[in-house]
């Protein structure tokens, strides 16, 4: 079998066997009403309702309305900050210290601060993921950055460019790799970023339909959006990977 | 080609030193090179020839005299293509330092570019990435991006020197052939003694960062590939290989 064709095989066989053995274990009564794990058959009719009373697109939409503006933000501003932290020492010693402070806290612990700072708004909890994303993009655009290979900086002075064409020919492409590394990372704590946003302060999105799941202790609801919340960041970070796959194409095989 | 007394200096040192860390890499160079003119430099590993290059072309401080009339461009010894644009682009950038160029998108770039790849018979990799070429493309687009600008003065660090004997051999006939319409000032450093007699005008041996006298390479141009056989070549490679082995490290 070709190479291609196993590897989204054997992923999708992985899942039909964890569906599969959830289902065969309602089905032999394992998971019975007192068992903290609902069978399949409860999670797909709380799905069911879900869906069709609309509820869940609008949840979908206002919980994508955070998310993107939030990675698109805090990418944005992490790769800038972190393209001029690792080129200028001078600004790197002055902003450092604070970043890696903020850095080295547990993300979701800022949550409830911001939400009090910010007030409960769309743009408080869009600030909440920018901020969850631009950690990992700035610390991997200051060290992509601060290594730029010196061979690409002496072509640079070779071919006489001027400090705006060395950063956009050399510094900044140089980078990219990095970034796009750091933004992966962003994009996974985005969706706990929004996730704890919207369980504290907010009255759509999945991440508030888990808070009341879990005020009215439905498991099977919990699992529904669980499984909706997995499932969006699994397929943005898959629309992430074949997007950079398509618009730079060189650095899948850079290295080939 | 004007007769040689009639050609000005198109590079001009005199007494360059260069010192890493209080060891002098290279000892008081002083050579003079022609408009139009191929100058080898032949040198064993380590005796200071990419120092050499990167002083010529103020890449590193060093004390002395370097007097370049124009512009200068160099051929790495790795390719040093930028990863991240095509073909075209990455010849196209070389352009920059002319007025007007911002990018390498400029239609000034573009044409270059598009020219010297048609001259290269090259067109058909104008798209394509510098991880998709051949040891040997990857070394004619470097050439090409040197070239780019018209320079007066190319400097060639060892461009061959990973590619294997028969392609090497190809890529110094076909220097020549393309260096024959783009008369620039070349200084080509190479540790392989046939190659700089295949190329040159003048040859000069660096050795433990001194620069011993150039010579004249006696061989007419253009030159036959069959040269390289004949008895002339193999007494004048045994005489530089000589001036080679003659210093301190040669036991």
């Amino acid at each position: 079998m070709k190479r291609s064709a196993l590897s989204w095989l054997v992923p999708v066989l992985s899942l039909l066997v964890l569906v599969g053995a959830w289902y065969t274990a309602g089905q032999l009564g394992v998971l019975s009403d007192r068992s903290d794990i609902p069978p399949l058959a409860a999670v797909c009719s709380a799905a069911r309702k879900w869906f069709q009373n609309g509820r869940f697109y609008e949840d979908l939409f206002a919980s994508l309305q955070r998310v993107i503006p939030g990675i698109l933000l805090g990418a944005i501003g992490g790769a800038v900050v972190g393209v001029v932290t690792g080129r200028a020492r001078l600004v790197y010693l002055f902003v450092g210290p604070v970043l890696h402070i903020w850095r080295a806290l547990p993300a979701v612990a800022t949550v409830p601060f911001l939400l009090i700072v910010f007030g409960v708004s769309e743009a408080s909890k869009i600030t909440i993921v920018a901020l969850g994303v631009f950690f990992p993009v700035w610390i991997a655009a200051h060290e992509g950055a601060g290594h730029v290979d010196p061979k690409y900086l002496e072509v640079a002075r070779d071919l006489e460019f001027t400090p705006i064409q060395t950063y956009r020919r050399i510094i900044l492409p140089a980078t990219t790799p990095f970034i796009v590394a750091g933004m992966r990372t962003g994009i996974a704590i985005a969706y706990i970023m929004v996730f704890i946003g919207e369980w504290i302060g907010a009255s759509r999105g999945l991440g508030y339909q888990l808070s009341v799941a879990h005020v009215v202790s439905s498991t099977e609801h919990m699992v529904v959006g669980l499984a909706a919340l997995g499932s969006l960041a699994f397929l943005t970070d898959a629309i992430y990977r074949t997007a950079i796959r398509a618009l730079l194409p060189w650095m899948d095989e850079r290295n080939a | 080609m004007p007769e040689e007394s009639n050609r000005a200096l198109a590079i001009h040192l005199e007494g360059v030193t260069v010192s890493y860390g209080g060891v002098e890499i290279l000892r008081s160079v002083s050579l003079d090179v022609l408009e139009g003119q191929l100058v080898a430099i032949v040198g064993k590993s380590g005796s200071g020839k990419t120092t050499l290059l990167k002083a010529i072309n103020k890449l590193l401080h060093c004390s002395g005299t370097v007097d370049v009339e124009g512009r200068a461009r160099m051929v790495f010894q790795e390719d040093r293509l930028l990863p991240w644009f095509k073909v075209r682009s990455n010849i196209a950038i070389a352009m920059s330092g002319q007025r007007g160029a911002t990018n390498g998108q400029t239609s000034v770039g573009r044409e270059r570019a598009a020219e010297l790849l048609s001259e290269f018979g090259m067109s058909n990799l104008a798209d394509r990435y510098p991880h998709q070429l051949s040891g040997g493309e990857r070394q004619r687009v470097a050439i090409a991006r040197a070239f780019a600008a018209r320079p007066d003065v190319v400097l060639m660090d060892e461009p061959f020197g990973a590619l294997d004997v028969l392609t090497r051999e190809s890529m110094q006939e076909w220097l020549l052939a393309f260096w024959r319409h783009h008369r620039a000032a070349i200084v080509f450093v190479t540790h392989d003694v046939e190659e700089g007699l295949v190329l040159a005008d003048r040859l000069a041996v660096l050795r433990d960062g001194e620069l011993l006298t150039p010579t004249v390479v006696p061989f007419d141009r253009p030159r036959d590939p069959a040269l390289r056989f004949s008895g002339a070549f193999l007494t004048a490679r045994q005489e530089v290989r000589s001036m080679l082995a003659g210093g301190r490290d040669s036991a």
